[in-house]
């Protein structure tokens, strides 16, 4: 298949049931998000001809509901960092309505910021990840890149909810999502952290600024909300992602799927030859951050590991001020398409972090945070399981939007 | 409760009705009919049926709807008859059950990893099976899976077994003596597990491979008949069925031949098998190891069905068959078996494309011939290279009739062309079904060559140095004389398996030290190796000789476990390691500095020692090689690590570490069973593999 867009594309994207609510909605696919016979490569020659034997979840649901799935986008390695992504392209260039993407750092948040769209990131367990081929499985979640907020709701109704072969998702207490209802006025205390502006530019401030006086003549009330910790979001996801990610890479092993080295004379060179050229250099830098704290240093991922509970439960106080909480979702001088080292990519994402760490659903509006034309992107992070509230909001902001 | 007063749960019978009784146990399963809440009360002694009535007080009703699988619980209550079409014939106690009136939760339990219960609660209900849980969680909850009836059984006669052989040992005067664990290398010749000492700094003790040399001392001591149940250990490469430590009954007496030995193993070996429900057929045949070699390629032959080896290599003296040809003039072998009436199972493209070309050289051997009878003549891709009157001569030979089909090894080593007819000869009949279940063959196997013949023109022994020759006239120096010489060795092999060996040993030092001598060991050396066993010797040894049965694949085989790890309580995986305990595990610096083990290999990095090249032991350990070209960017990357840790060790917290923002729930789902995967049923799984091998995925070898 040779297109810049897409690694494969479906021939026959019509599904079986046509009647569906996301009936005639094209959407895309990151190709680390499992679709039976596709090839499902995750960008990575560790999956090279890799094609899955059935349907991830939450392909399964949106089949279900009658969308079109049009095929596979281009992705970075294994999912980390966004270089040689097209998710966003496909949107922007409206090849798709939307497209579903893994979001670990804030690969959604960002792209949809690139593409003018709006993204979701919802919260952590509320999709199933059966069928997604991560690499920090404590993080990633399947998000989406939408051209519309109801779209975005209508899409999260279908494919979230309970799925008794992810153990990775709330086993009590997930709420039924269902239809979004658009509720409004559910939101009107919002926050920002002090710490995280600090480290914006002139510009970037003052886009923001504006964003937020948008929202104040709303009738949104902002609220300054001190968060100390906040720098520690950083090193927490990187420690704690480099390990899990070292730790979960350990499957692509050339055995089962993948790039075999040819000509290796025992079981430990097959690996480590094998491994040598299935990886390309940054998510293999990853992968040696990962191993020297699983093999090295575990004391500190564990350490890591305290602190993100600290993070938590100190996020989770933040979130008793106020209903959400705000910041711009991407750096205007920070290009992830260009990221080349590993803290290159940590310093692009560096404003979606926290939700990620914490599990948190944010929503990335686009068109109101503008740095001259460069948009990018009011992020609005809720608590945890607040997807329902979080959406709901993004819808009402539009309709005001009409109205004006 | 008085644990006088307990009643078993299996123990509960018809008479009983009308009785009060109390239980003890676990509750195996629950079945709630709203009004009636009915449970399976489960102990050692088996399941009995509790029922909850309507008409019990408030709070034991209250206690019983929160009684969830494996609650350890005590129950009062009286025994009551079921009503006709209630009983269940799945369990002995079936046509009673249990009136509860009071109840006690002595411990709740945590939600399982698996369900424990193999008893349907109805008649004729499907039970979910261990078979599809993944044997790494079960041994990683061992306990919970030795809760299973069916695993306790398996321990209960694996105890009857050895029980029984105590029996019959002790009957005959034998007195069991321990050994030590801690001991020096021994001579079976594999790798030794080695403990190091801490207070011979350096130093190490080996962990026993087997008793052999303690038990030839006891005999020297005069202790006439030893036994023991010894736990032995070997580090051998990873085998499916293999355990680094496993279990053998060991013997040895003084003063007795081989016919002693003979008959007292086969009582054994007989009663150990009845515990199973098995009569062996007696006595036992014996069969020279020759005849073995030449009718079945293994010295553990599987004698429960034919495909006997035919030899053909003189057939073929004048052939003009350019394969066959170039064998012969090698002085090579030509062996067949004829599969009576297979010709349609075995199809040429079976012969050709699998066995011919895959099956046989997978187990060493060059190629394959095959010939079909049709219609009273030869069919082959070669037949047309032999002669009529080879053809007729090999449809004599073979006692060829229509249908059948003849797989033929030619190879220049008789040993190479005997071993890959063997394995050829039990994967055929594996394939078409032609070993008869609940059939029992054992066999004693005598007469082993003393030595095989080494590489470099010299011998090793076939079994241990200290086997006894069956004649002592030989000499030392003639290695076909050598080679010549047969050991008083004996094997006992049952259905393939071989269930253990032994031999009369050497008691005479002059004999022993002729053995030295053929295997290249001066006096010097010899008395380095063994000195003090050789020793023991010039003070009057005694004729002597024992055997030894491995019990665990004995055990697995009486009870017919899938695995012989379905016998042992706690063993260990596939890969040699406990999920369990977590065994082996790193041990601290400071342990292995105590040891003094830190500078033992010089120049070398040893464990725990500050690595000169941190990126190198990173690639290792994590298996990923390094491009040339990416080194320092993964240097950088693994700098910027270390600083990491450096930076978050400042921030203080002793909040409780938070791996997933939902913790994770590593267990089976309410309602839901463990499954196979449909990818594991056809085939699909292998789809995506780089190299695969028959139903297998394909990976290099494990050792070069």
């Amino acid at each position: 298949m040779n297109d810049t867009l897409f690694n494969f594309i479906n021939s026959d994207p019509a599904p079986a049931h046509s009647d569906g609510p996301l009936k005639d909605l094209r959407i895309s696919l990151h190709p680390n998000i499992s679709v039976a016979k596709w090839p499902t490569d995750a960008g990575s020659a560790a999956l090279e001809n890799f094609r899955p034997l059935e349907d991830a979840t939450v392909v399964k649901r949106l089949k279900d509901q009658g969308a079109q799935l049009q095929g596979l986008t281009r992705m970075g390695e294994l999912g980390f960092g966004v270089a040689s992504d097209t998710a966003h392209l496909a949107i922007s260039q409206k090849k798709s309505d939307a497209a579903l993407v893994v979001d670990t750092m804030g690969e959604a948040r960002y792209l949809s910021a690139l593409a003018g769209a709006w993204g979701f990131k919802p919260s952590y367990g509320s999709c199933s990840r059966l069928g997604l081929i991560g690499l920090v499985p404590s993080m990633e979640c399947i998000s989406t890149i939408c051209t519309s907020p109801r779209q975005m709701a209508d899409i999260f109704s279908a494919i979230s909810g309970q799925d008794a072969n992810d153990f990775s998702m709330l086993w009590d207490g997930l709420p039924e999502f269902g239809e979004i209802k658009e509720k409004t006025g559910q939101v009107r205390q919002a926050g920002i952290i002090p710490e995280q502006l600090a480290e914006l530019d002139e510009q970037e401030k003052k886009a923001f600024e504006n964003a937020l006086d948008g929202l104040t003549q709303k009738g949104i009330t902002i609220k300054e909300c001190s968060f100390p910790s906040y720098p520690l979001f950083k090193s927490v996801h990187q420690t704690a992602g480099s390990t899990e990610a070292s730790s979960a890479a350990g499957r692509y092993d050339s055995v089962r799927y993948g790039r075999r080295a040819k000509g290796t004379a025992n079981w430990n060179d097959m690996y480590l030859e094998s491994r040598k050229e299935m990886f390309g250099s940054l998510v293999k830098s990853y992968l040696f951050q990962g191993a020297y704290f699983q093999y090295k240093d575990y004391d500190t991922f564990e350490h890591a590991a305290r602190l993100r509970g600290l993070l938590v439960k100190q996020c989770r106080s933040l979130f008793k001020d106020v209903d959400i909480i705000l910041s711009p979702a991407r750096r205007r001088t920070c290009d992830a398409l260009q990221a080349a080292s590993v803290s290159d990519v940590y310093d692009a994402f560096a404003l979606t972090l926290p939700a990620s760490v914490t599990g948190s659903p944010a929503v990335c509006m686009p068109g109101r945070v503008m740095a001259g034309d460069m948009d990018l992107g009011l992020q609005v992070m809720g608590p945890h399981l607040s997807d329902e509230m979080l959406l709901n909001f993004a819808i009402e902001m539009t309709q005001e939007n009409t109205r004006n | 409760m008085n644990w006088q007063e307990r009643t078993g749960c299996g123990n509960v019978y018809k008479d009983d009705v009308g009785r009060e009784i109390q239980l003890q146990g676990w509750v195996d399963a629950r079945r709630d009919h709203g009004e009636v809440l009915f449970i399976h009360l489960r102990d050692w002694t088996g399941i009995v049926q509790v029922v909850f009535q309507e008409t019990g007080s408030k709070d034991m009703l209250e206690t019983a709807q929160g009684l969830r699988e494996e609650y350890c619980i005590e129950i009062t209550g009286r025994v009551v008859a079921r009503a006709p079409g209630t009983e269940n014939s799945s369990i002995a106690t079936g046509t009673i059950e249990v009136a509860a009136s009071a109840l006690t939760v002595l411990n709740a339990s945590a939600g399982l990893p698996f369900h424990i219960s193999e008893k349907a609660m109805v008649a004729g209900a499907v039970v979910g099976t261990p078979a599809n849980v993944a044997e790494d969680l079960r041994l990683q909850y061992r306990y919970l899976d030795l809760r299973r009836p069916s695993m306790q059984d398996n321990l209960i006669k694996r105890h009857q077994i050895i029980k029984s052989a105590r029996k019959i040992l002790e009957d005959r005067g034998f007195i069991e003596v321990e050994t030590p664990s801690l001991t020096k290398s021994t001579p079976e010749g594999a790798r030794d597990y080695i403990v190091p000492s801490r207070v011979h700094p350096g130093e190490f003790y080996a962990l026993p491979q087997s008793p052999q040399l303690f038990k030839q001392l006891l005999m020297v001591s005069g202790l006439e008949r030893y036994y023991q149940v010894a736990r032995c250990f070997r580090d051998e490469d990873l085998r499916p069925n293999r355990q680094p430590e496993f279990t053998q009954l060991d013997m040895e007496a003084a003063f007795i031949d081989e016919s002693f030995l003979f008959e007292m193993i086969e009582e054994i070996v007989a009663q150990m098998f009845v515990v199973g429900g098995i009569d062996l057929p007696r006595p036992f045949p014996k069969m020279p190891y020759q005849e073995a070699i030449a009718s079945t390629g293994s010295d553990r032959p599987d004698l429960r069905f034919g495909l006997r080896f035919v030899a053909a290599t003189d057939l073929f003296t004048d052939t003009s068959y350019a394969i066959f040809k170039q064998i012969l003039k090698r002085n090579g072998s030509i062996i067949g078996i004829n599969v009576k009436g297979q010709s349609e199972a075995l199809s040429k493209n079976v012969l050709q494309n699998e066995y011919a070309k895959q099956i046989v050289p997978g187990f060493g051997g060059k190629g394959m011939t095959w010939m079909r009878m049709v219609d009273g003549k030869l069919d082959s891709n070669i037949v047309q290279f032999f002669s009529p009157a080879e053809q007729q001569g090999i449809i004599e030979r073979f006692g060829c009739e229509d249908g059948d089909v003849l797989m033929i090894i030619a190879d220049p080593s008789y040993a190479l062309a005997t071993k890959v007819l063997g394995q050829l000869r039990v994967h055929v009949a594996g394939r078409l079904g032609l070993i008869p279940e609940n059939t029992w063959c054992p066999v004693w196997v005598t007469d082993f060559p003393l030595f095989d013949p080494t590489e470099t023109g010299g011998v090793t022994s076939t079994h241990h140095p200290f086997t006894a020759p069956d004649r002592t006239d030989f000499d030392p120096e003639n290695v076909s004389d050598l080679l010549s010489l047969k050991s008083r060795a004996y094997d006992i092999v049952l259905n393939g398996e071989e269930l253990g060996g032994g031999s009369i040993r050497i008691d005479n030092r002059e004999v022993q030290q002729k053995i030295f001598t053929a295997l290249g060991l001066t006096p010097e050396e010899a008395a380095e190796k063994f000195g003090f066993f050789l020793q023991a010797f010039e003070f009057g040894a005694p004729p002597h000789g024992g055997i030894a049965l491995g019990i665990d694949r004995v055990a697995a085989m009486v009870l017919s476990a899938r695995s012989i790890r379905d016998v042992i309580a706690f063993p260990k995986n596939r890969s040699a390691f406990c999920p369990l305990t977590h065994a082996p595990s790193l041990v601290s610096h400071e342990q292995l500095a105590e040891l003094e083990l830190l500078n033992l290999g010089g120049e070398e990095a040893m464990p725990g020692k500050a690595e000169k090249n941190l990126l190198e032991t990173l690639s290792w350990v994590s298996r990923i090689g390094i491009r040339e070209e990416e080194a320092s960017m993964i240097e950088t990357a693994v700098d910027q690590a270390e600083k990491l840790a450096a930076q978050l060790c400042v921030q203080a917290t002793d909040t409780e570490p938070m791996f997933s923002v939902i913790a994770l729930q590593n267990r089976t789902r309410p309602g839901r069973e463990a499954a196979a995967h449909f990818g594991v049923e056809n085939g699909d799984l292998l789809a995506n593999a780089p190299e695969v091998k028959g139903d297998f995925f394909k990976v290099a070898n494990i050792i070069e």
